[in-house]
């Protein structure tokens, strides 16, 4: 057994989006604030601290989860994927968007931006568990606050880009798209 | 490694001492229960437990709670099982909430499970967390007592096992002693259909009132939260339904509630509810039992 003393720092190691990661910092840490301010990766978010957002979802292990009530020991050898994962990032047809990314750029599913990267990673979690679109629309994105768009947007970009939806729940969900 | 600023750097050479950043504890990462216990014997009165933390850290953000020591329970063995035994479930202190309701679908007791939290927060949702955390408002508080669960508390002065009417003495209190762990939460699967029903400002808060419905062999089952400082179990309403009068098990219902009113719902507002919970649960369970 560890015992970190208050106020001492402690090393934990985890990769983050392939990179194996090593982080020498107090207990008290919050997850979000070593992505950001320790390893420097600013696509993560953070909003209310307190869960209720959803501002800083990364996925740990393939679940999301609130990396503002994450203490950086807890995700000790855990794989961790950020927004910074998603997508290429290479030049040419490599920086090409992911399917979920580009129909929430078409669809103007975002206007500020500040909710964007928790959202896409609750999502890619749900995508990649096999979650139907209802549940994606109506349950995880109930995990997140936007207050630019009215969800609207989001909700038809989602049904634009998720992989197993059917013609009829699109019709329910949506209507006519224009 | 990776290199990046320096913690905590604000713009304008402004250092952030953040007022929403947990106030310095010792951590502790112990790999067994009797580590823990030599833990809490030790360090109980000033010790937090970590377990999901969906609760314990935005309460540490706010310092709303400033424990000297955090034990986290995540390297410890044998706290997240799911056993049956003797017609009931026993779960640890980690087992996740999705874990319970996945051994127990389209159940009430999933149905609560599906109402806890968002979708990023209950999977990190434990059930020892909630059962300890007690808030009379929650779910797995009043299904525990629909079912006549109890807990099992361990300290190095040997285990303890409370019925929920012991293990519940107000609200987010109950009688665990500092220096004692939760090991086991035991409760009753009904045998019959249940439902979890609950009415809430937006879906996923925890509701302004709750309500679990079970027919047990034959028996029924009725608990509310809340309506009070702990979860509440209706038993003249189950007297009443025994006898196959809805009417008189709601008039029943209602009188057994004492709830206090506040910002977010009247007394009468919240009996009104708990009336209205318990006919759609008539109606589903019936429903159910027909088909």
């Amino acid at each position: 057994m560890a015992l970190t003393a208050a106020g001492n720092t402690r090393s934990t190691t985890f990769v983050l989006n392939g990179t194996e990661t090593t982080v020498v910092v107090q207990p008290r840490t919050l997850l979000s604030d070593t992505i950001r301010h320790e390893v420097g990766a600013h696509g993560t978010h953070v909003g209310c601290e307190q869960g209720a957002c959803g501002a800083c979802t990364v996925v740990v292990g393939g679940v999301a989860r609130r990396s503002c009530l994450t203490l950086t020991p807890q995700v000790e050898g855990a794989v961790i994927e950020t927004i910074e994962s998603v997508g290429g990032s290479g030049p040419g047809a490599a920086a090409a968007l992911d399917p979920l990314q580009q129909a929430i750029h078409d669809r103007h599913g975002l206007q500020c931006g500040y909710c964007s990267a928790g959202i896409i990673m609750s999502l890619v979690a749900a995508r990649r568990a096999g979650v139907g679109v209802e549940s994606a629309i109506d349950e995880v994105l109930n995990g997140h606050l936007c207050r630019c768009t009215g969800y609207v947007n989001l909700r038809r970009a989602i049904g634009d880009a998720w992989p197993t939806i059917e013609a009829a729940a699109a019709a329910r969900l949506f209507g006519e798209m224009p | 490694m990776n290199s990046g600023p320096p913690p905590y750097s604000g713009g304008f050479g402004v250092r952030i001492i953040g007022s929403m950043k947990p106030a310095p504890f010792a951590y502790a990462d112990p790999e067994t229960v009797d580590e823990v216990l030599d833990l809490l014997g030790e360090h109980g009165h000033d010790a937090a437990i970590l377990a999901g933390g969906q609760s314990l850290v935005p309460d540490l953000n706010f310092r709303r709670v400033r424990p000297r020591l955090v034990i986290d329970l995540r390297r410890v063995d044998g706290l997240d099982s799911i056993e049956h035994a003797g017609g009931g479930v026993v779960a640890g202190a980690t087992t996740g909430v999705l874990a319970l309701a996945a051994a127990h679908p389209a159940t009430g007791v999933a149905e609560a499970v599906s109402c806890i939290g968002h979708p990023q927060i209950r999977s990190r949702t434990t059930v020892g967390g909630c059962i300890s955390l007690a808030d009379p408002s929650a779910e797995l508080p009043a299904v525990l007592a629909a079912l006549d669960g109890t807990v099992t508390v361990r300290s190095k002065r040997g285990d303890r096992t409370l019925g929920w009417a012991d293990w519940f003495t107000g609200a987010r209190t109950t009688a665990r002693r500092p220096d004692e762990l939760v090991t086991e939460v035991r409760f009753d699967v009904p045998s019959g259909p249940s439902c979890w029903l609950e009415v809430a400002r937006r879906p996923n808060d925890l509701p302004i009132v709750g309500l679990f419905v079970a027919v047990d062999q034959g028996r029924w089952r009725v608990a509310v939260a809340g309506v009070g400082d702990r979860p509440v179990r209706a038993h003249a309403c189950e007297a009443a339904l025994a006898g196959g009068d809805a009417a008189a098990a709601t008039v029943a219902l209602v009188a057994g509630l004492h709830p206090r009113s506040d910002d977010i719902a009247s007394a009468s507002h919240r009996r009104s509810i708990a009336a209205s919970l318990l006919g759609r649960a008539l109606g589903a369970l019936t429903m159910d039992r027909a088909a």
